[in-house]
């Protein structure tokens, strides 16, 4: 099944913030990935793009194959607002949300390990990874400058 | 659209993915390679020349897929890797486990 831009409905477009609504199906991360690199390139911001894309496309996988699952309908809200310094990025299905806690105890998959890598990446790229209470919102902060790495 | 070509060589196949390899193709990418592992195929290539995007499914893909070939006695190769992808498996230690590679420079021209 694929997912026309009609799916993806703009709640607001500025030149600094993003803020969308999908379908909870994988066909409709593409085309926020070219919103969101579209904004970027906007704002002379491609070097972070690849970083800002990476955890997009993780957040929204989480939550359409993990968070939504089993609810009827449901739809993912995505924000990204881009600040001076930090690009804020949010994620938040309509799910019963998960416990991060435990999962962020658990550490990192072995190395044979085929699952679990979500986490790591958003570790790699993000500054700060904040969860809701309930688990359903994630919320990233990613460095505008290219980090070093 | 990701989208994903195979050629046949004699030592083994060469998956050429063109886009992302991320959790769109990787479902097509499992069964091309359980048929391919299925016919006895000890070597394939990830050949990522066109492939601007990975997330953790697909590198979740490649890791079971070179479990699977160490398992027969196999090989799995990732080669023409893109800088920030190269960069990506760096930060995960997977360079070495995935023997991947980068792009080669394009040879300065002489006058």
């Amino acid at each position: 099944m694929t997912t026309s831009t009609e799916d993806v409905e703009a709640v607001h477009d500025r030149d600094s913030e993003l803020c969308l609504t999908i379908p909870s199906r994988l066909a409709a991360i593409e085309p926020v990935c070219e919103q969101i690199r579209g904004l970027l390139g906007r704002r002379h911001l491609e070097d972070v793009e690849f970083a800002v894309e990476i955890l997009a496309r993780e957040c929204l996988n989480n939550a359409i194959l993990h968070g939504n699952r089993g609810v009827a309908n449901a739809r993912v809200n995505v924000g990204m607002r881009i600040g001076r310094k930090l690009i804020c990025l949010r994620v938040t299905d309509q799910g019963p949300g998960f416990d991060w806690r435990r999962t962020i105890r658990h550490g990192l998959p072995a190395d044979t390990a085929v699952e679990g890598r979500g986490l790591m990446v958003a570790s790699i790229y993000a500054r700060r990874i904040a969860f809701n209470r309930q688990g359903n919102q994630v919320t990233l902060w990613i460095n505008t400058a290219k980090e070093g790495r | 659209m990701s989208s994903y070509r195979t050629e046949h060589t004699d030592d083994g196949c060469r998956l050429m993915v063109n886009g992302g390899l991320t959790v769109v193709l990787v479902p097509e990418l499992q069964q091309a390679l359980k048929a391919e592992v299925e016919k006895g195929t000890q070597q394939v290539i990830f050949d990522l020349a066109e492939t601007r995007m990975v997330d953790s499914s697909g590198i979740g893909l490649l890791i079971a897929a070179s479990n699977t070939l160490a398992q027969k006695n196999g090989k799995l190769l990732v080669v023409n890797t893109a800088p920030e992808i190269l960069r990506l498996m760096q930060s995960m230690r997977l360079i070495s486990r995935l023997n991947i590679s980068g792009r080669l420079a394009a040879e300065p021209s002489h006058e």
